[in-house]
């Protein structure tokens, strides 16, 4: 129960995605580079992507892709009953293999500014798309936990060895389909009960709010967060993250690791930069930069990552 | 108190007596009758007494001050008894009036318990009428719902009918173009199908010289094939005479060495055995045949020097799935060995293929770019780095272009790759070596004067670099100041120079400083002091990837380095032999399971000793 598993292609790691798709869902959330409002969903949806697309490309080679990770999505709102929204060649899959995720992408072309030796220069590249934004409806949490859950279960049972899943819920309300606080926080207990040797199953959750309240991103105790009854189921349901996690959160943030006895896999009023440092610690055992590769040349792979 | 005031009375009646007793005295009276009262105040009859004399009087003085002492006591207990009279005659007064407080109290709590009953009748009443309003709300909640669901039902047959009707506009347009085009068509049809009669016509005499033309092209292609399979089998009978000189030339070697004379074997430029993994455009180098040894016995006679050098791919390596086939990862370190008209250049550049691509393609062109002349200084570098970065952008950006998620990853990230490189100089009988490091591939410089080599220069200059993330070249970026690592070293008479990899470089320092732990060697650099500390540090704690090899190493520990490099040299001779050897030593925790690359240069201005094998 270490969460030190080396993922290998044998012993391959899983992300299970779980995003909001409520009605809510359609609010404003700060605007595009244009300037243009765009709402919770879009935000969401794109996030998602970019973090996808750097799964992909972490596990790229000259050779081809290699299946050291299976992804899942499983959106819920769009109607009353959770589901996973895959499109198009993946529609009706459940967990899916990188290298398949890599193979079906949307490409859609773009033109980007980057630095070569110093200088800018203009490139068409390409932006691959997996998911769409979309609000719906109600906020079936509970049921989507459940799902989760029997997935999960059963991927454990093919990598009983495996580095243990990490879900990552990206929300910005409460489950309506529960009677009570204590319903939910059982089905999430439920489904991080789920084990393999390396250690139990990582729920992290992201409260997405786009107010003018600050973000609490990865507290160590439910006294940072503020007096919501939400926030501190949100704290109670998600789990506290493994070592590797906590080092490079203290390294990110500049947290004192001696006095950071422990991190808890959170993120409560979310704004947007919170949410995509919280997909990208939250995948990290696949991220290979610490910092982006345009920004120095401290850009190799850490010496887990070399191992890939 | 009757008890009290009894005693009282009777010492007043003794102190009296004794009073008047002591006034007859002292006035001298020596016998008298003196009249008594009893304890209740009667008069007693007179009666006859013995007058005491005036001792006694004195005896009988000191008694009353008792007595009136006992009195004033007594006086104090009785005041003390009436104040306590009167706070008894007070407690009871308040007794009383708290009796009278609870009795009404208790009339007050009667009233709030009648008062109570009736609020729980009122409770109960009002708790039925809410039950009734409960169920009146279910009624009309299930009604409501009914209702809407038909209402829904409703809108959604209204939305179904509006599609079919917009659906049915559209069919209606549609037939009504397609019948216009249809007409149009017809026209073009025929006006086609006369133009199509003549190019057809055309076409037929085309066909008839193209097939003649054909008759001539298979000819020639018959011939070139044959032509070609006649080259193809002269290239491996070539080939297969190479390999065998190579092997004599490894025996010759070897045997060389065993008879402690010099090995005179022709000059040769060699590097990586590896076939670039896509060819680089526009390249200036040529690439030279794959070899892997090459010495040099220069005008001079007392200097010479061998070099060897071997790479392969991590014995674990990693495979893809490529529809039913599987791909295995390819080695990303390159290597070069060449002469040049001062000496021998050397060089390794380990690709990172986890981050970026093409990373073995840009490792083989640093390591084929490198000038003749060192590079000294990040000016240098630079400027070195601006004659091909762009061109390798350009080919390998141009190459990806087909699979666009690929092309993408090149463009943003580009490629990775270390460098360590050294130019051997021969100068007036002394060697020299100006050395380059970018990242963490190991330079290592063994002093073989006496018996058992010391490591007199390493690069890095310390351990815990290997845990490190490296820093590496990319041809988009400009290289760091604080990362390039250069300087020149003045050799000794024998020296044995290693140029490798990551992995198999830290698996020679480590040999080399696990075998320092068993045995004193004198006048060892303050470096090589520093580096025997650290290892002692991760050999005795520590669980870090390095501190295991560390202790891997000091278990295992021998007393004699120069066997190893011997047993090296030998390994270098064959691919086969050192790739498993490499596997051993990863089996066995010694080595990383990383591409491994080792250039050995021997440099010898003296006579040799002799060397035997070694197998750690």
């Amino acid at each position: 129960m270490t969460y030190s598993q080396e993922i290998s292609r044998d012993r391959r790691g899983v992300f299970l995605f779980l995003v909001d798709q409520s009605r809510s869902m359609d609010k404003e959330f700060g605007k595009d580079d244009s300037g243009q409002a765009v709402n919770r969903a879009t935000v969401v949806a794109n996030a998602l992507n970019c973090t996808l697309e750097e799964l992909v490309n972490r596990c790229m080679r000259d050779e081809g892709v290699r299946d050291y990770f299976d992804i899942g999505i499983i959106g819920y709102g769009r109607t009353n009953r959770p589901e996973f929204c895959w499109r198009n060649g993946l529609a009706n899959r459940k967990l899916v293999s990188i290298s398949e995720v890599a193979e079906n992408a949307e490409i859609e072309q773009r033109e980007i500014s980057t630095m070569v030796r110093g200088r800018a220069v203009t490139e068409q590249i390409t932006v691959s798309r997996w998911i769409e934004p979309v609000a719906g409806e109600s906020t079936p949490m509970n049921a989507a936990f459940r799902l989760a859950a029997g997935t999960l279960e059963e991927w454990i049972y093919s990598h009983p060895t495996s580095f243990p899943p990490v879900v990552i819920n990206i929300t910005d309300g409460m489950a309506n389909d529960v009677s009570s606080e204590e319903e939910l926080l059982a089905s999430a207990q439920r489904m991080t009960a789920l084990k393999t040797s390396d250690g139990a199953t990582l729920l992290i959750n992201c409260h997405i709010s786009g107010g003018n309240d600050a973000p609490v991103v990865f507290p160590w105790s439910s006294m940072q967060l503020p007096r919501d009854p939400y926030a501190k189921l949100l704290f109670e349901m998600s789990s506290e993250l493994s070592a590797r996690h906590r080092a490079i959160i203290c390294e990110i943030f500049d947290r004192d690791p001696s006095s950071t006895p422990s991190i808890r896999g959170m993120a409560f009023n979310a704004d947007a930069v919170a949410l995509v440092k919280l997909l990208d610690i939250g995948t990290r055992q696949a991220f290979t930069f610490a910092t982006p590769p345009e920004s120095g040349n401290r850009a190799r792979p850490g010496n887990s990552a070399n191992r890939l | 108190m009757g008890g009290i005031e009894g005693d009282w009375t009777l010492i007043a009646a003794a102190v009296s007596g004794l009073g008047l007793a002591l006034v007859s005295t002292a006035a001298g009276i020596r016998i008298g009758r003196r009249s008594i009262r009893d304890q209740h105040g009667n008069a007693e009859s007179p009666r006859g007494f013995l007058v005491p004399d005036e001792r006694e009087a004195r005896h009988q003085m000191a008694r009353l001050k008792a007595i009136q002492a006992a009195i004033a006591v007594e006086q104090e207990r009785l005041r003390q008894v009436e104040a306590a009279t009167g706070d008894l005659e007070r407690g009871q007064y308040e007794l009383n009036e708290l009796k009278r407080e609870r009795e009404h109290c208790q009339t007050e709590i009667e009233a709030a318990r009648r008062d109570l009953s009736t609020h729980n009748a009122a409770i109960e009443e009002a708790d039925f009428r809410g039950r009734a309003l409960s169920n009146t709300l279910e009624v009309v909640s299930s009604n409501l719902e009914q209702e809407q669901q038909v209402l829904a039902n409703i809108l959604s047959e209204i939305r179904s009918a509006q599609q079919r009707h917009t659906g049915l506009v559209v069919a209606i347009e549609q037939m009504e173009r397609q019948q216009t085009d249809s007409a149009k068509k017809t026209t073009d049809a025929s006006r086609s199908h006369e133009h199509a009669a003549l190019a057809l016509a055309q076409l037929t005499d085309e066909i008839t010289a193209a097939e003649a033309r054909h008759a001539q092209v298979a000819s020639s292609t018959m011939e070139a094939r044959l032509r070609r399979d006649e080259l193809a089998n002269e290239v491996i009978a070539l080939y297969r005479e190479r390999a065998e000189l190579v092997e004599q030339v490894s025996a010759l070697r070897i045997a060389a060495i065993e008879l402690n004379t010099q090995p005179s074997i022709p000059l040769d430029d060699f590097t990586s055995p590896e076939i670039p993994v896509h060819p680089v455009a526009s390249a200036p180098v040529p690439v030279p045949p794959p070899d892997k040894l090459l010495s040099h016995s220069p005008g001079q006679p007392k200097t010479s020097w061998t070099a060897l050098a071997q790479s392969v791919a991590k014995p674990r390596n990693d495979s893809f799935g490529s529809g039913t086939q599987v791909v295995w990862r390819r080695n990303e370190d390159r290597y070069r060995l060449t002469t040049t008209t001062a000496g021998v250049l050397a060089a390794i550049a380990d690709g990172a293929g986890a981050s970026g691509l093409f990373c073995g393609a840009w490792a083989e062109t640093l390591v084929n770019r490198l000038p003749e002349t060192p590079i000294t200084s990040l000016s240098a570098l630079n400027e070195w780095l601006d004659t091909f970065c762009l061109d390798f952008h350009n080919t390998y950006a141009k190459q990806s272009k087909g699979d666009a998620q690929k092309h993408s990853k090149f463009i943003r990230e580009g490629s990775f790759a270390t460098l360590a490189a050294c130019w051997v100089s021969d100068f007036d009988s002394k060697s020299t070596i100006h050395w380059l490091g970018y990242g963490d591939s190991p330079l290592l410089i063994f002093d073989r004067t006496n018996p058992n080599p010391e490591l007199i220069f390493s690069h890095p200059h310390n351990l815990i670099a290997f845990e490190r993330d490296p820093e590496l070249l990319n041809w988009k970026m400009m290289p760091n100041q604080s990362s390039l690592k250069t300087g020149i070293v003045n050799l000794p008479a024998r020296a044995t120079v290693l140029l490798a990899s990551d992995g198999i470089g830290q698996f020679f320092l480590l040999r080399y400083l696990a075998m320092r732990q068993k045995i004193e060697l004198k006048e060892e650099s303050s470096q090589t002091e520093q580096l025997a500390a650290e290892f002692r540090r991760l050999a005795q704690g520590g669980d870090s990837r390095l501190a295991r090899a560390a202790k891997a190493h000091a278990g295992r520990a021998t007393q004699n380095f120069a066997e190893e490099l011997s047993a090296c040299r030998t390994l270098l001779a064959n691919e086969q032999e050192f790739t498993t050897m490499v596997a051993a030593w990863c089996e066995d925790g010694l080595l990383a399971n990383d591409d491994s690359s080792l250039i050995m240069i021997d440099i010898e201005h003296g006579p040799r000793t002799t060397t035997t094998r070694f197998r750690p």
